[in-house]
């Protein structure tokens, strides 16, 4: 059982469809417990869908549909019984436009919390949104203005404020979809320093553009092209000696 | 590398094209220029004839209020006070003032007091009884056609015979009005009176009291019902076949002229339903079948106007759909729905087509007390007066509009009010 205890998400043979068009074919992968892996690859690969599977937020999508088998925590989450509440609430996700509700910063941390009953009265409630927003590296920014709205933030601050409102639930894992990707480079540092912060307590999958990223902050790395996992395995050997041509081309900057 | 060829090519059409962009903006301008116009025109219009309705001529009586006379039981009951000589003393006081004698001089008097005198006498014993048995200076309106004699509508040079004042009458005004018994102030009954075939007593009060309780139905149908039509078809429905044509019809049912929905209210709601007609509850549910899909196509348009984003973010922290719908979109596109709401409001406050035909038009005296009982409507009641030939008809008709044109301004600036306090951005 040590092994299972290891893997917090198994997928076997999974493919996506958009209607009749096959977005992802035929994926297996297992992703470690408290790690981050990034999934790479050039634009319409299919690692963002690949993403949203985890959580089922595919669903949202009119006529998409999922072949395989998505296992989360020993779980297969696309079983009928499954209730998707629960299941984001483990899974959180960080999406690539910071978006919070245009609410106070409190009430944009507080919601998950809430909605899921996890506070028992008002202080406990003040407590999780503090903890939450120490964790995602916000709280000595706002501290002080918990009231006013959470869209007046920097771009680098709204998606820190995003990051808090998906810890608040306290996920065992966080979906990040190009987290950086509108964000300055400070801004990106400091995301970056607090996703390995986080990945001592949480599971982290993050999709992005940049390689050097994903060098910087992942423990494994998947690569992707056309809707194939081509590549998975420690993100040092694969930016060091990628065992496929394809991967080493795009590594390289030749495809992209 | 461009060559001085170009440079010439390109400042030649220069030319032409600024010539063409000095043309489109005078065109701009014409229009524009052209539409004030027709506006100015009927605010001038509206408001010169509407402004002198707001007020009307009144003669000041001295009355002796005698208790015996006016109150003959004696308990201030409307029996006693109709059974006593109320319209008898409001003219021995005028006969007074004018010396009229002879019964051709008293008829001709009597002609120039409005006829609900009597009644303004009675009411203003009920809410004063404590001046019974005093002499009081009150004040009463003339008829139209003496208020209209005073406006300069009435011309002494016209023959005797083709005029509605005698010689006699006009020479009776003339007195009274150096002696200083004329006066010249707002109109109580244009505010406070009903439907009345006396022009001089004619007031919107009921029409106004009509159409605010056929809109308040009208707005507890039609706001609910059309925001959970567009949430349901915004958020929730599949996307097929049998969606795609209810959408179509709502579309088509904005198009469809409101006579087409008094029709069908009168259809149903009172042939089918058995409703009484002319009450506000029909008038009120035939307008909100017209405004429901003004309200539904804009609250559809406020719904989509909610980033994709803020769905995504709430369902990404384990909302519900129907949570995330109830907490985060529909609270963020209500200033869409009530800015659409309201101008659904005031298109139906201004609507006479559709309440004619469930009968709204009938002449009610009294002022409807709830939406059971029978009345009609501000734009209605316009229509009614248009149609009077009396002069002072004419200005009350202009008055009336004033006041509906304030209404909508007001409904519309609410919108807008609202708009801004609720805007959120994101």
């Amino acid at each position: 059982m040590a092994d299972l205890d290891k893997t917090i998400v198994k997928c076997s043979n999974v493919s996506v469809f958009y209607g009749e068009n096959k977005a992802i074919n035929d994926i297996s992968i297992e992703i470690e417990r408290q790690s981050i892996t990034s999934f790479i690859g050039p634009s319409g690969c299919g690692k963002s869908t690949f993403l949203r599977t985890i959580n089922r937020m595919n669903d949202t999508i009119e006529g998409c549909h999922i072949e395989g088998q998505v296992m989360v925590d020993g779980q297969d989450i696309y079983a009928p019984s499954i209730d998707v509440v629960p299941l984001r609430a483990k899974v959180g996700m960080v999406f690539q436009k910071p978006n919070p509700f245009p609410k106070t910063i409190y009430e944009n941390v507080a919601y998950g919390p809430r909605i899921h009953g996890l506070a028992k009265n008002k202080s406990h409630l003040d407590e999780i949104v503090e903890k939450a927003l120490i964790g995602a590296g916000l709280w000595t920014e706002v501290r002080d203005r918990l009231q006013d709205t959470g869209t007046g933030l920097s771009g680098g601050q709204q998606q820190r404020l995003c990051i808090a409102r998906a810890i608040a639930v306290e996920p065992q894992i966080i979906l990040m979809d190009e987290p950086c990707s509108s964000l300055d480079p400070i801004a990106t540092s400091k995301i970056e320093a607090l996703m390995s912060e986080l990945s001592n307590d949480y599971t982290i999958i993050i999709v992005t553009h940049s390689m050097q990223q994903a060098a910087r902050v992942s423990q494994k790395t998947a690569y992707f092209h056309l809707g194939n996992l081509i590549e998975y395995g420690d993100t040092k050997e694969i930016f060091v000696r990628p065992q496929d041509p394809q991967t080493e081309a795009y590594i390289s900057g030749k495809i992209g | 590398m461009p060559t001085t060829n170009t440079d010439q090519l390109v400042n030649a059409s220069l030319k032409l094209r600024r010539k063409k962009e000095r043309r489109f903006k005078m065109l701009g301008i014409l229009a524009i220029a052209l539409a004030l116009c027709f506006l100015v025109t009927l605010m001038v219009s509206i408001l010169s004839k509407g402004i002198p309705g707001f007020f009307q001529y009144y003669i000041t009586l001295s009355v002796d209020l005698d208790r015996e006379r006016l109150d003959p039981i004696g308990d201030l009951s409307d029996q006693s006070l109709f059974d006593g000589q109320a319209n008898k003393i409001v003219q021995e006081a005028i006969f007074l003032k004018t010396g009229a004698t002879s019964r051709n001089e008293k008829k001709a008097v009597r002609k120039l007091l409005s006829n609900g005198s009597d009644t303004r006498l009675i009411s203003f014993v009920k809410s004063n009884p404590k001046l019974l048995d005093s002499t009081q200076k009150l004040k009463f309106a003339l008829d139209d056609d003496a208020d209209s004699y005073f406006r300069g509508f009435v011309k002494k040079q016209t023959p005797e015979k083709q005029r509605r004042l005698s010689d006699l009458q006009i020479e009776y005004l003339d007195t009274m009005n150096k002696s200083g018994l004329i006066s010249y102030q707002i109109s109580d009954y244009l505010f406070f009176g009903s439907a009345s075939r006396n022009a001089e007593m004619a007031g919107i009060k009921g029409a106004a009291i009509g159409s605010l309780l056929t809109l308040t139905v009208c707005f507890l149908i039609s706001f609910p019902i059309g925001v959970a039509t567009a949430v349901y078809l915004e958020e929730f429905a599949p996307k097929n076949k049998f969606t795609e044509l209810i959408e179509i019809n709502i579309n088509n049912l904005a198009a469809v002229p409101s006579v087409v929905f008094g029709i069908l209210g009168l259809a149903m709601f009172i042939n089918l339903f058995g409703l009484p007609r002319s009450i506000p509850l029909v008038g009120g549910m035939v307008l909100a079948l017209m405004t429901l899909p003004t309200i539904i196509i804009s609250s559809r348009a406020a719904i989509k106007a909610v980033p994709p984003s803020i769905r995504i973010g709430a369902l990404g922290v384990g909302a519900s759909k129907v949570q995330a719908t109830m907490h985060h979109v529909v609270p963020l596109a209500i200033p869409g729905m009530l800015t659409g709401t309201i101008i659904g409001m005031a298109q139906a406050l201004g609507e006479t087509a559709p309440l004619l035909m469930i009968g709204m038009v009938a002449f009610i005296v009294d002022v409807p007390g709830s939406v059971m009982d029978p009345g009609t409507v501000l734009p209605v009641q316009i229509f009614m007066w248009a149609d009077f030939a009396e002069r002072m008809f004419i200005q009350k008709t202009s008055s009336a509009i004033i006041i509906l044109l304030l209404f909508l301004i007001l409904m519309n600036g609410g919108a807008i009010w609202l708009r801004k306090k609720l805007e959120r951005r994101w």
